[in-house]
């Protein structure tokens, strides 16, 4: 019993930090942030297992975990505003080239974030070839450049 | 998703309301991890000045430190000093401590070891072998809980004074 309940009080309070910490802060991943989810994982994982090492608890973990994750994409193919709160989003700051900043700002994305996406996705060189950004709800960027006349 | 709607050129699922919603509750929440990193700081959730209580004192004969917050299955400390003029004649001193409160707790070591122990109704009963001096004697006990919650305890010298306490056990 204890076993299911850590595990699905660790998948919620995880879900929780993460989405509320933004997607901006998990996508883009550099290698520092991949050392902190590294120490993320390490703290949760002493807490989940505790001092019970067995196959037992391993398997009733992981199957909590995965049935949890099972039920919540249910949940959100069901309804449109639970997958809204816990995916997020997409997000236009550049629609049509004209530069959102006030939402580029509130989502922590700069000009840089943008071109670098660009320069990525499409070999862009400059802002003015792009027409729109979109800030995806997975946190990424993707661009749509203007067309070449 | 949002059902995608046109905006401009391209079809897309973007709400702005809901954005601007999202973004307050993430800021709401940074600050509220900020508080709770804070609180922890201060010995909130157990380890931090505000996380160790004290009951009595040692000129009233008996003083009992103890965790006011404190977290399952972590190290918790309880300590009982006692004043010289509570040991008794034959070099003797007996601590009582609350039997279901200890009954929540594994415990990891008594120090001084006891010379003996015993159970007196609801309570738990620990002789340990004193000199009168000078000084207070103190005596420790490593517990780590195993229940979460709030629990009451209570400890005391047996034919004196008597300490109770309150603490917060997370799970």
């Amino acid at each position: 019993m204890d076993s299911v309940i850590r595990a699905s009080a660790v998948y919620l309070f995880l879900l929780l930090v993460f989405r509320l910490a933004g997607n901006r802060s998990v996508a883009q991943i550099t290698v520092f942030d991949f050392v902190l989810l590294l120490i993320i994982s390490e703290a949760i994982q002493q807490a989940l297992i505790t001092d019970d090492r067995s196959i037992t608890n391993a398997f009733l973990i992981v199957i909590t975990l995965v049935g949890i994750d099972i039920m919540m994409s249910l949940w959100k193919q069901r309804s449109r505003r639970i997958e809204n709160i816990l995916d997020g989003l997409p997000l236009l700051i550049i629609e049509d080239g004209k530069l959102h900043a006030d939402r580029m700002r509130k989502e922590r994305v700069d000009e840089d974030d943008v071109l670098a996406a660009a320069r990525h996705l499409h070999g862009i060189e400059r802002l003015d070839q792009i027409k729109h950004a979109i800030v995806e709800a997975s946190g990424g960027i993707t661009i749509v450049p203007r067309k070449q006349e | 998703m949002t059902s995608p709607k046109r905006v401009g050129s391209i079809e897309i699922s973007q709400d702005l309301k809901f954005q601007a919603r999202s973004w307050r509750a993430q800021r709401v929440a940074w600050v509220l991890m900020l508080f709770v990193a804070g609180a922890a700081l201060l010995g909130l959730f157990g380890g931090g000045p505000l996380a160790h209580g004290t009951a009595g004192s040692v000129e009233s004969g008996l003083r009992i430190e103890y965790d006011r917050f404190t977290r399952l299955r972590g190290q918790s400390r309880m300590t009982a000093e006692i004043g010289a003029s509570a040991i008794s004649s034959d070099s003797l001193v007996s601590v009582w401590v609350d039997r279901e409160w200890l009954d929540g707790h594994d415990v990891l070591s008594i120090t001084p070891s006891p010379k003996e122990s015993g159970l007196q109704a609801d309570r738990v009963v620990f002789t340990f072998r004193a000199t009168a001096g000078s000084r207070p004697v103190r005596i420790s006990f490593v517990l780590e809980p195993r229940r979460f919650g709030s629990a009451r305890g209570g400890a005391g010298l047996v034919g004196g004074p008597t300490r109770a306490f309150r603490q917060i056990i997370y799970p």
